[in-house]
This record gives structure tokens, C-alpha cells and sequence, in this order.
């Protein structure tokens, strides 16, 4: 049926996003201004006036480009103030968010000015917060917010935002987080910088006070058949969350060389560096993982050491090309040596045909890869066992000598963080160079 | 019906509210409120003074302590200031730092821009409805403003289920207003259109409008059918789908049916967000949606008469004739030997220069109908 179709159809539609969060970086300002306000421990506006015009706060509506643009910011700026003055806080901290909204609204390059949209709920709570500030006598405040109402700067609406299936969603991702400042960001990490926990306390402690009154107007703890939630639970689980976040961050340091290594392998390949995502990262690591499963040659045959490589075809092809001067191959084995140890060949191939000329290391793995076509490099899985034993004793003779027989670093290869070969792979590399021509006329003879 | 849509997982859905209950819950909220009704460029001390309890001078030294002028600071933003305005280098504040990124990164990306201001078109502006001679009215006896959003028709056959919901109007109304008033306020090219086929003689006169022959209409509003009956000649449009309605209860739940022209916004019940339907014409359907309820605020105007107020009208691509590709086209043709589209427009000039020879007469069959552009002929 047509009409329930047009109904489904409407329904099923994406909301859409803004690309970039607007208000990005207020939060973090006005969490500032806040702070520094809740320092001095007062609620006078003077106080809060002084900092407003340290931190040159007014200054916060520069650099919007259009009329819309502005609206949209001044509102969410608005609206995240408003939030701030809920009852669950200090009268302290909502008297400086009563400023905070003061300054906002009427600091706003708008005509007429976009206006702070409450709720009923919200309303109520704004004259309560209003009959305490007449009860304790705080002239200055009650003054901003009478101000405010004269300018009739509360619009009374049922929603807290406008809605519609073509509203503009705020990108919750990059909600207030300065992107520079969420370095490590994790669901724990948002809830402990979240008010949930003041907010739980807050419950916690009313579900507390009842309790206690339900036993009698003289009990001090609330009757025991009650206790069925921890009494601190909000600082019991702040707790748990605390070392959870401490577990993870051990975790993630124990990640780190790995990552680290990766990225600078790249490094040298890429001039610009491009930001890659976490799955790219786990994607890359367990590729790496897989390509590093090659069968080791036995110990007679370390010289055809079989190397990890994505797509051997196109390698045995370029085995072909006598380019290669027979001098310069130890340097060359040796920088294979390594860099097969942090990456698969399969990104220096995708180098390659980007730049399109060869590199030296791309040449290198192909010639000693293991191209099926390739028979001599091709060993029956019982040799792998044998292979393994024979690398140990490789490595158990060498050791003595190990220190000494230093390769010579690759030029591009950075300082810092250089891989340590193990001893049998330097033994390996020693012996390479002497049996090196015989392959490649091997894989020439097999490609043809 | 809300079981169809699955309108509880809608993320830009509102629970139901009953018009009538929240005026008049915000009425008694804002019952003790100080009736304000003279607003000053300076502050009204007199006033204040009053309010708070307070002797006049204390309020003149409430207003130097935490008056306006307090929170100001060299080189902010001006209200008619160019909207590009620098970025100062030497602040502190986070958001400026990021909002520096952020153009730079529009400067450099054509892509990126458009389509952020894409997402803008939409949206509305702050807006001021009211002019000086409007009268203050107390809070306690202000009404509500409804926004509206318009949507544009899914025309024909063609499938409307990968078609882009496009906004087309933007109005206000208030809830004292009648169903009626929306719907005489929504412009359509459908309800303008002549109903002829004029091949044969393109200059007929030709006097009555779609809008004249079938005058009928509905709002589908939360199961309800609003039929616009108050035309003698206009037929109920959703008798059909009740019927087919009735033959599915536990699927499609209740329909009822409602005079549009009793109906004031007040009676409803809406869900804010939501879309619901218009149809008129047989088979234009339009998408409507509330996209706020509120009270009226020292902004809007307070000119009953004035209301449905539409708060934007959102452009179309013109249609251009498809020969000189230059002017508006003013024809269309089906079924046309002359060209290989169907439809095809054509200006007024291209139409007849290559439909007819020079006596007037009909070269080859083709059938033509007089196109309206929805821009060009409706405000």
C-alpha cells in the first residue's frame, strides 16, 4: 500500500551527521572557567566576572563562518550550560553555570539572540535554584538570572531539542573532547569523566536517607533486612573502573614496541604519514603474524631460507631482472633479514608499484622468496621439524660470537629502536653472500 | 500504527504530547511569574527594584557590578560583524585552537565543505516574527507555536524508497488554529496545475485549477484522518484505506476519522518528530513533521491573523526547457515523436516553434500540459 510505503520509507531514514562536532573544544574551556571559578569558593559574580575576562571567554563566538553556523553553535553552547545548573550539584558550581549561562546569552553576536530552551522539569528546578538564592540573599545572582528573564531568554518547549528525521545529529564521537586531547579514549575512561558517578552518588545517598526513614525519625542506619546494595557502591565501582583503567593501560604498554616497530618500518617508506585506524592496526598485526609463518630450512640448506611474501608470481618475475649487482647483496640481505622481521613483503610490493620503480628491498625478497615455481625452496613439512632443531643448535654455536659480527645498519633505517637479531639469524646472514649467485640462476633456469 | 513504524527506536521520535495538557501546564508554571510587559534598552531599576525587594539604589549597583557591559572584552564578535572574523592568536581557549583547524581544513577541502553546509541547509535560523506594532501579551495567556516541516511529494509510480527526503516549507502555527489553516497555508504545484490536455490548442483558456476540481484532502495524524470536508464537492480520499485498514486490526491497529475543519491543533496529540501525512490531489502525498512544540516567546508576533507564518521555504533547482536550456520550462509533453524523453520540458518559445508548423497546427501526436515550476510561480 502506497500510504503505509511513503510512512515505512520516511521511517527508515538516515539521520544526518554533522561531519565535524561544532562546539568542539567548549567543553574543555568551560570546564576550565568552572574550575577556576569553584577554586575561590565564593559565589560572587565579581569572581566569576574577573576570570571571564582572563580567559578572554567572549571571544569563544569568533571564527564562525555563517549566520547558521553560529545559531547552531550558540545553541549548543547554551544548552551544555544549562545542563550544568541540575540540581544534583553544589549550589556553588550551578550559581557559576547561572553566570556562565548569563555571559553566553548575552554575549551571543545574534540578533534577535538564540535563547535557552528548558523544559517544564527544567523550570521548576531553575525556580527552586531561584528561591535559594533569595533565601541566602544573593542579590548578584538572583539579579543575572532576573535579567535574564526579563529578556525573556528561556523558551518554554516540550522537547529539549528540535526533532525531525532530517535534524542535525551532534557527533557524539567528538563531543566536547578536544581531538588533540583524546589521546587514549576508552568507554571507561568517558565514564569516569562523566558526572555519572556524582550523579549515582547522589541517588545513592537519597535511596539511603529514605531508608533510614522508613525505620523512624531517630534511626541512624537504615534497617538491615534493607541492605541489599553495597553502602559506597558509587566509590566501589569507582574503584573497580580505576583498576580496570590501570590494567588496560598496562596492556596497552605491553602492545606498544610492537606497534611502535610497525610504524617506523613504515616510516620509512611513507615521506607523509598517514593516520591509520585501530583495525588497520590489529589487521596489520595479525597479517604480519600469519606471513611469518614460513617454514624454516634445515641447517645444510639455511642459504634458501624460505622469506614471508604476499604474492611469490609477481616476485619470481622480478627474480628475472639482472639488475642486481652481485656487490651490493650482503647490505641488501641483511636489511631483508630485518625488515621481514617487523612486516610482511607485501607492503614494500604495494610501495613498489605506487612509486614504480623497484627498491632495492623489494628485489632482494623476491629473489630469495618462496616462489612456487621455485622447487629447491619448496620442503615437506618433516624438514620444518627438523629445521627448528637445527636452528637452535645454530643459534646455542654462535652465541660466543655473536657480538662481534655487528651488521652494518641499513642508511635509512632509523636510530633508535633497531630490532636485535637473533644469533642464528646473524650466523645465517654471514654465510649468505658466499652462496648467493646459485639461486637466482635457479629461479631464472624455473621461470623460463 | 506505531507498532508498524517501530517508533520507539526512533532516535528523533518524542514520546506523545497532548498539546492542550502542556499549555496548560505551562501556564500554571508560569502563573507566578512577574508579569514583565515593558522591556527598556537599559535596565528597567523601577521594575527590578520591585521584584527583588530591594531598595533602587542597590539595583544600580547590582547593574554596574553585574550589568552586561561587565562581560565584555576588546575584540569580541559584534552582532553585524562580518561572520568570518579573525581568530585571535594569543588565547587560551581550547575552542578557538580547534575552530583554527577546523577552517584551515574547509580551505583546503572543497569536498569537505560541501558537504558540511549540506547538513546545514536545513536547519533553521534564529528568526524574529514580531514587528513594533505588535502588543506584549502576559505569559499566562500566550498560546503555543507549532513548527511545522513540509516535505516534497514522491511523485508518480517511481520508487520513493531511495529517494532523499527533501525539505520544501517551514511554518508556524499556533495551537488555537485550525487543522484548515495548515493546510491552506502549504503551497503545492499539484493544487495550481491545469487539468487540460492542450496539444491541440496551446492558447486555450483555461480557468479552473486542479485545486477547484478536487478540492479534497487529508491529515493522517496518529491513526486519526482529518478529511477536509468543508467543500461541497470534496470526497473523503481515506475511506478506501480504512476499509482496507479494517480487514487488518491486530496489524495496523485502529483508524478513525476526524473533520479537519473541527479540529484544533490543541486536540492533538503529537509525537514531536515524527512523521505524518498530507495528501491531496488523489495521490500527492506529502510528509509533515513537528519538529517543536512550544510557548510563544517575546520574539514571535503576537498577530493571531498572521499565523501559519512560514519561517522558510527551501529553493529548488529551477526546471529548464530542455532546447534552449536557458528559460524556465513552461510546457511538458508525454508520449512526444518530436524528442526521445518522456517527460520533456520546453519554454514557451522552443514549445511551440517545434510542436507546431506555422499555421498553428499539431505536428505528429505527443500530448502536452502546461508545467509549473514551483519556484517560478509560487512565493
Amino acid at each position: 500500500m502506497r500510504l503505509d510505503e511513503t510512512a515505512q520509507m520516511s521511517v527508515t531514514r538516515v539521520v544526518r551527521t554533522i561531519p565535524s562536532y561544532l562546539a568542539a573544544g567548549f567543553q574543555t574551556d568551560y570546564e576550565k572557567l568552572l574550575s577556576r571559578f569553584a577554586v575561590t569558593g565564593s559565589v560572587r559574580y565579581e569572581e566569576f566576572a574577573k576570570i571571564w575576562k582572563e580567559m578572554r571567554f567572549p571571544l569563544i563566538f569568533c571564527g564562525r563562518s555563517s549566520q547558521k553556523e553560529l545559531c547552531l553553535f550558540a545553541s549548543e553552547c547554551l544548552s551544555a550550560a544549562q545542563k550544568l545548573m541540575q540540581p544534583l550539584y553544589t549550589l556553588q558550581a550551578r550559581v557559576g553555570a547561572l553566570y556562565l549561562l548569563y555571559g553566553l546569552y548575552f554575549i551571543q553576536p545574534l540578533d534577535p539572540r538564540e535563547r535557552v530552551r528548558v523544559t517544564l522539569q527544567q523550570w521548576k528546578e531553575l525556580i527552586e535554584l531561584e528561591s535559594i538564592l533569595v533565601e541566602q540573599q544573593h542579590h548578584d545572582a538572583r539579579f543575572c538570572l532576573l535579567k535574564m528573564k526579563i529578556d525573556e531568554a528561556f523558551l518554554f518547549v516540550a522537547t529539549t531539542t528540535e526533532m525531525g528525521p532530517l535534524s542535525l545529529k551532534v557527533n557524539t564521537e567528538l563531543d566536547g573532547i578536544a581531538e588533540d586531547l583524546k589521546a587514549q579514549k576508552s568507554e571507561l575512561t568517558e565514564l569516569t569523566q562523566t558526572d555519572s558517578f556524582e550523579q549515582l552518588e547522589a541517588i545513592h545517598n537519597q535511596y539511603q536517607s529514605m531508608k533510614r526513614a522508613l525505620c523512624g525519625p531517630d534511626a541512624s542506619a537504615p534497617d538491615f533486612s534493607l541492605n541489599v546494595v553495597h553502602k559506597n557502591i558509587a566509590a566501589v565501582i569507582g574503584r573497580t573502573v580505576a583498576e580496570r583503567a590501570t590494567d588496560r593501560k598496562r596492556t596497552y604498554r605491553r602492545d606498544e614496541p610492537l606497534m611502535s616497530e610497525e610504524d617506523e618500518v613504515i616510516d620509512e617508506y611513507e615521506d607523509e604519514r598517514v593516520p591509520r585506524s585501530s583495525t588497520a592496526d590489529k589487521r596489520m598485526a595479525i597479517k604480519k603474524k600469519a606471513m611469518n609463518l614460513v617454514p624454516t630450512a634445515p641447517k645444510d640448506r639455511r642459504h634458501r631460507q624460505a622469506k614471508a611474501t604476499s604474492s611469490p608470481q609477481r616476485n619470481a618475475k622480478r627474480a628475472t631482472r639482472p639488475r642486481l649487482k652481485p656487490t651490493e647483496l650482503p647490505t641488501e640481505e641483511e636489511m631483508e633479514g630485518k625488515t621481514t622481521l617487523s612486516m610482511p613483503t607485501f607492503h614494500v610490493e604495494t610501495e613498489c608499484k605506487k612509486r614504480g620503480r623497484k627498491s632495492a628491498k623489494a628485489k632482494a625478497s623476491s629473489r630469495i622468496g618462496s616462489p612456487k615455481k621455485d622447487k629447491s625452496s619448496v620442503k615437506p613439512i618433516s624438514e620444518n621439524v627438523k629445521s627448528h632443531r637445527g636452528k637452535e643448535d645454530a643459534s646455542a654455536s654462535s652465541l660466543a660470537t655473536s657480538p662481534t659480527v655487528e651488521p652494518n645498519p641499513p642508511k635509512r633505517r632509523r636510530k633508535g629502536k633497531q630490532p636485535v637479531l637473533h644469533a642464528s639469524e646473524l650466523l645465517v646472514k654471514r654465510e649468505k653472500p658466499a652462496k648467493k649467485s646459485k639461486p637466482t640462476k635457479k629461479t631464472k633456469a624455473s621461470c623460463k | 500504527m506505531d507498532s508498524v513504524h517501530n517508533v520507539g527506536s526512533l532516535s528523533y521520535v518524542s514520546q506523545p504530547v497532548s498539546i492542550r495538557e502542556f499549555l496548560e501546564s505551562w501556564q500554571s508554571a508560569l502563573a507566578d511569574e512577574p508579569i514583565v510587559l515593558k522591556r527598556l534598552p537599559k535596565t528597567n531599576v523601577k521594575q527590578i527594584a520591585g521584584i527583588m525587594n530591594v531598595s533602587r539604589s542597590t539595583v544600580q549597583e547590582l547593574d554596574t557590578v553585574c550589568g552586561i557591559d561587565t562581560l565584555k572584552c576588546p575584540g569580541q564578535v559584534k552582532v553585524r560583524d562580518d561572520a568570518t572574523s579573525t581568530i585571535p592568536d594569543d588565547t587560551e581557549l581550547v575552542t578557538l585552537r580547534l575552530r583554527k583547524s577546523e577552517l584551515e581544513k574547509r580551505a583546503n577541502s572543497k569536498t569537505y565543505t560541501h558537504r558540511l553546509y549540506a547538513t546545514f541547509r536545513n536547519h533553521r535560523s534564529v528568526m524574529r516574527t514580531r514587528v513594533p506594532g505588535d502588543k506584549l501579551i502576559p505569559m499566562t495567556v500566550r498560546d503555543v507555536v507549532i513548527s511545522v516541516q513540509i516535505y516534497r511529494p514522491f511523485v508518480g509510480e517511481q520508487s520513493c524508497k531511495y529517494k532523499p527526503l527533501v525539505l520544501d516549507q517551514e511554518l508556524r502555527v499556533l495551537g488555537q488554529q485550525k487543522l484548515t489553516d495548515l493546510r491552506d497555508a502549504i503551497t503545492c504545484v499539484a493544487d495550481i496545475a491545469l487539468p487540460v490536455e492542450m496539444s491541440v490548442n496551446p492558447d486555450m483558456p483555461v480557468n479552473t485549477r486542479c485545486k477547484d476540481i478536487y478540492p479534497s484532502g487529508f491529515f493522517y495524524i496518529n491513526g486519526t484522518f482529518f478529511n477536509d470536508l468543508r467543500h461541497p464537492e470534496a470526497k473523503d480520499l481515506s475511506s478506501v484505506i480504512r476499509t482496507w485498514g479494517a480487514t487488518r486490526p491486530n496489524q495496523i491497529g485502529e483508524m478513525r476519522e476526524a473533520a479537519m475543519e473541527d479540529t484544533q491543533f490543541l486536540d492533538l496529540s503529537l509525537r514531536v518528530g515524527l512523521p505524518y501525512l498530507y495528501v491531496h490531489q488523489g495521490d500527492c502525498e506529502h510528509l509533515i513533521v513537528f519538529t517543536d512544540i512550544r510557548m510563544m516567546n517575546i520574539e514571535d508576533s503576537s498577530d493571531v491573523s498572521k499565523y501559519p507564518i512560514v519561517s522558510s521555504n527551501v529553493s529548488k533547482k529551477r526546471t529548464v526547457c530542455i532546447v534552449c536550456l536557458l528559460y524556465n520550462a513552461r510546457w511538458v509533453t508525454y508520449d512526444d515523436c518530436l524528442c526521445s524523453q518522456s517527460p520533456a520540458f520546453f519554454c514557451d518559445a522552443c514549445f511551440r516553434e517545434l510542436h507546431y508548423d506555422s499555421s498553428g497546427t499539431k505536428l505528429g501526436p505527443f500530448t502536452a500540459y502546461r508545467f509549473y515550476d514551483k519556484n517560478a510561480v509560487l512565493p
